[in-house]
């Protein structure tokens, strides 16, 4: 039994970490050494860049020097001067998709939400509206699931498995003050966006830890209010556009199995482009769409499981 | 029926998909990828049941002898036209000859 400060759930894993990350879901740090699977320290990290398989050593100027290693031990090393916020936010989006690939998980960039019990994934480039699209769900009731980058599981010839991560949502106080979420007591994200970690007043309830299935997968993009199926190769072949820091996973363990959880991916789950201009207005129409389309799927999946 | 021949490829020839190559199936058709170049084929009808065929090493007369059991065509047709595919797929990296009949 072990008790390194701070224990999260997050991506279908348990962490233990010396450093505050409230971007994740807390858990009782006091786990059987057994079950934790990455333990995150503070400590010294040379200047040596190392990238190779299962091994990532490197800096982030200005935050903090890191070793990551088999997906499990992760060593911080702060600089002087840096912003425990700052530092927090790189872990979240520089340091756990390094985790997730030296695990062989496949990571897409996205936030997502759960509905009706499936999850639903919305999928962009930074700036793109991830974020505030997965708040549009969220004020209306549904839970958020993951900010930014989104583990999913694939097991052939079953619906893809989400799991939750960050469970607060990266917002500007502009879409704060538009979902009428009060941010006076919420926490900056870190020091350069200004963005809040934030999410309803009432949070909806949790999807818990063992993940949901995956519905459906958008390609937030800005444009006239559209929503369009994509064929499955097409959403394949665009994979740049959805899996997150495409650039570890040549290091990733057994990156030829990532490949096929994608594959198996896009084959099993609706993937539709998401256009919207970014208009408040727009994104409530699109959330108004998106619930239609889960309300018709998942009846059409209850309807396929209900016994003849 | 011998001596047909399309580019490199012979009806002697045994094929196999490329290990390079992952695939998956999504409703009627086959998604697959090649890992190495990032180029991505989807496969329908008859090329789609060819890339299912192909899991294991076939020559192409045993491949040809399914689909002219499977399909209405006859067989100088199927050959041509399977010869035709399989090159195609041959030029793109998606499948090799596991052993050359050529001298």
């Amino acid at each position: 039994v072990t008790a390194a400060g701070f224990g999260y759930r997050a991506f279908g894993l348990s962490i233990v970490s010396e450093l505050e990350i409230p971007h994740l879901p807390i858990c009782d740090p006091w786990m059987r050494k057994g079950d934790i699977d990455v333990v995150l320290r503070l400590g010294a990290v040379d200047d040596e860049r190392v990238i190779e398989r299962g091994r990532r050593q490197a800096i982030i100027p200005a935050h903090f020097r890191y070793q990551v290693q088999n997906g499990r031990d992760v060593t911080i090393d702060c600089l002087p001067g840096a912003d425990p916020r700052d530092i927090a936010d790189m872990i979240m989006s520089r340091i756990m998709p390094v985790i997730a690939y030296q695990r062989g998980l496949l990571v897409l960039h996205a936030s997502a939400i759960a509905s009706n019990g499936h999850v639903l994934a919305f999928s962009g480039t930074s700036g793109a509206g991830k974020s505030t699209m997965a708040a549009a769900m969220a004020a209306r009731g549904h839970t958020i699931v993951s900010d930014d980058m989104l583990v999913v599981k694939v097991h052939p010839g079953q619906r893809p498995m989400a799991f939750a991560g960050a469970t607060f949502l990266k917002l500007s106080r502009q879409t704060l003050d538009h979902l009428g979420w009060q941010h006076d007591d919420l926490a900056l994200a870190n020091t350069s966006e200004g963005k809040y970690l934030g999410g309803p007043k009432r949070p909806n309830h949790t999807i818990g830890t063992d993940g949901l299935p995956l519905l459906a997968l958008f390609q937030i993009g800005r444009g006239a209010f559209a929503m369009r199926p994509i064929r499955a190769i097409n959403a394949a072949a665009n994979w740049s556009f959805f899996v997150h820091s495409p650039d570890l996973l040549p290091f990733a363990d057994r990156p030829k199995a990532i490949w096929q959880q994608w594959l198996d991916l896009v084959g099993s789950v609706q993937v539709s482009t998401l256009d919207q201009s970014g208009d408040f207005f727009d994104l409530s129409a699109a959330a108004i769409r998106v619930e239609k389309l889960v309300t018709r799927e998942t009846s059409a999946a209850n309807n396929d499981a209900r016994p003849r | 029926v011998r001596t047909h021949q399309t580019n490199l490829l012979t009806i002697d020839d045994v094929i196999h998909r490329k290990d390079e190559m992952m695939s998956s199936r999504s409703g009627n058709e086959w998604l697959t990828m090649d890992v190495q170049k990032m180029v991505f084929f989807a496969f329908q009808g008859p090329s789609a049941r060819i890339w299912e065929l192909l899991e294991t090493p076939i020559s192409v007369r045993a491949l040809v002898g399914k689909l002219v059991e499977e399909y209405e065509i006859d067989e100088a047709s199927c050959v041509q036209e399977t010869l035709a595919h399989l090159s195609k797929l041959l030029d793109e990296g998606a499948i090799g000859i596991v052993s050359p009949t050529r001298n």
